[in-house]
């Protein structure tokens, strides 16, 4: 498998994938590259894409146009390329009579990398019962399940889509945790599509976002976070401040003007903004999700 | 091919303990049919518990296929198989299944001459469908018939099953209904005898060595069933999740 993965520095290619159900276009012309050994934040409010992304690269439905690379051959019904890619999807595609250790057992058959000491040590830590059957599980189990298939497969692509659906806030901790810690043992490359944006950023190393099918955006947080702020104060000092930046929300609360802003300044820039008293603020990554993601100001990014 | 034996390996789990349980609860209710006699006193007469067999397990391997074709498809998916490997693993697994029915036949079958043996003296009062059909046939060609029919009945519920995933419930509403008609309107079909006259063609019936040429008939019809479920599976999206 290495020496696959070395024929491409990018473990997936996607170009030009097209996708339509009926009257709706889920995906336009999308095209994206990830680099290998690097998490990545699949973000897009409902219906943007990302899930049809999601099943066209794992090869569960297929592209009307377009092409999926990984580790650089061609994915689709690709047997030598599948097995690379451990796909957790939200819908359930288990077998509800079987049981949890049955369902591990399984997934060691065909994921070669697979590793049931982990996925033990997974179960005691996430208080999975290995004896239940799946259909006893709860959603937040069900969740946990397809979390620990995900992280002790190891496979060299690995895709959660809404991994922490269900789970309390105190399991979605330890599963960031866990993945951070196995990540660095084990660095792989994972895709994680999330609504649940402002805790799981600190994980992502990369985000990218789609809006109706295109993608709107694909950076590093870090980036993402320093090219985003609020400046707010009296209308016209924001206004004149905000004149000529790439300005993508505005409102006004009471006497104050309150504008976001997404674009890299230089210092220069940035010196004279804080001179036209106003004030600046970091923007959440949620809420700058909104604004990037907020189809009516499509003209803005 | 490796990824194939694993799929094999994972389906032949499964549908054996979906068999074992057919046929345990097959025997011990053919053991409670045959005690009825003895319990009330009357005569033990040869019923026969091999002919059942062979009509359970086609109910039986109908019924398996059907249902394992979504669970097998959606698991053997997420597990990183493509369609191909899913369809051939699990036309393999169909043969397997014929197989082992056949097998077990094949142990009732003497199974059920020792008790009638045991309990009436005589091994050889045993009706078997085939051999009123078929007369004179061996047993071992009665079990290459059995093998040959189980293979094209599964290969038709794999078919059914892949119907069934691609068009969902208008599909089964529609079979079954169609299936209702076609069954209450064929004694009053006019041509009900050309259908029996079809039937005899295909099977061989009344021709010499009828028994041995009637497999050919279906292994290609087994043939063309699976190579119109591989049409239909090749290029079918998941999308049909367990409920």
């Amino acid at each position: 498998m290495n020496n696959m993965e070395q024929m491409s520095s990018f473990i997936l290619e996607v170009s030009g994938l097209t996708k339509k159900y009926r009257d709706v276009t889920a995906l336009k012309n999308f095209s994206v590259k990830l680099e290998s050994n690097k998490i990545y934040g699949l973000l897009g409010r409902n219906g943007a894409g990302k899930t049809t992304l999601l099943d066209i690269i794992t090869s569960r439905i297929f592209a009307d146009s377009g092409e999926v690379m990984v580790m650089g051959r061609n994915a689709v019904e690709n047997q030598e390329i599948l097995p690379c890619i451990c796909y957790m999807p939200e819908k359930n595609y288990f077998i509800t009579s079987t049981k949890v250790s049955e369902i591990f057992n399984s997934a060691a058959m065909f994921f070669d990398n697979f590793d049931m000491q982990y996925a033990d040590q997974l179960c005691d830590k996430f208080n999975l019962d290995k004896r239940k059957k799946y259909k006893a599980l709860s959603r937040g189990y069900e969740s946990i399940l397809r979390i620990i298939i995900g992280l002790a497969s190891r496979a060299p692509l690995t895709i959660f889509d809404e991994p922490v659906l269900g789970l309390d806030a105190a399991v979605r901790d330890l599963f960031y945790r866990e993945l951070l810690d196995d990540y660095a043992k084990n660095p792989r490359t994972l895709i994680i599509s999330t609504h649940l944006i402002e805790e799981s950023a600190d994980v992502f190393e990369d985000v990218l976002i789609i809006r109706e099918g295109e993608l709107v955006s694909q950076m590093q947080v870090t980036d993402l976070r320093e090219m985003a702020f609020y400046i707010s104060g009296r209308p016209a000092d924001v206004e004149s401040a905000a004149a000529g930046h790439n300005v993508i929300h505005d409102e006004i609360v009471g006497n104050v003007r309150i504008s976001a802003i997404f674009e890299k300044l230089t210092e220069e820039s940035m010196r004279e903004l804080k001179s036209c008293n106003v004030d600046i603020a970091p923007i959440p990554v949620q809420k700058l999700f909104i604004y990037l993601t907020d189809s009516s100001k499509e003209e803005k990014l | 091919m490796k990824r194939i034996s694993t799929c094999l390996r994972f389906q032949t789990k499964n549908m054996i303990i979906s068999i074992i349980y057919f046929t345990v609860i097959y025997f011990l209710v053919s053991i409670g049919l045959l005690c009825i006699p003895l319990l009330s006193g009357g005569d033990i007469t040869t019923n026969s518990f091999s002919s059942g067999f062979i009509i359970g397990a086609v109910f039986f391997a109908f019924v398996y296929v059907i249902a394992d074709y979504r669970q097998s498809f959606n698991y053997l998916m997420i597990n990183g198989n493509t369609r191909k490997t899913i369809f051939v693993s699990s036309s393999l697994s169909n043969i397997v299944l014929s197989f082992i029915l056949t097998f077990l036949t094949f142990i009732f079958d003497i199974t059920d001459s020792l008790i009638n043996r045991m309990l009436a003296g005589d091994s050889n009062t045993t009706v078997n469908l085939l051999q009123i059909i078929y007369p004179g046939c061996s047993k071992a060609s009665v079990l290459l018939f059995c093998t040959a029919m189980l293979i094209a009945l599964t290969a038709f519920s794999m078919l059914y099953g892949a119907l069934a995933y691609k068009f969902g419930k208008y599909f089964i509403i529609l079979f079954w209904v169609g299936f209702g008609l076609v069954f209450l309107a064929l004694p009053f079909s006019a041509k009900s005898l050309d259908i029996i006259k079809l039937i005899e063609t295909v099977l061989f019936i009344g021709k010499p060595n009828g028994i041995l040429l009637a497999p050919i008939s279906f292994i290609t019809a087994a043939v063309l069933f699976g190579t119109v479920t591989y049409l239909i599976a090749k290029r079918q999206p998941q999308t049909a999740p367990v409920q």
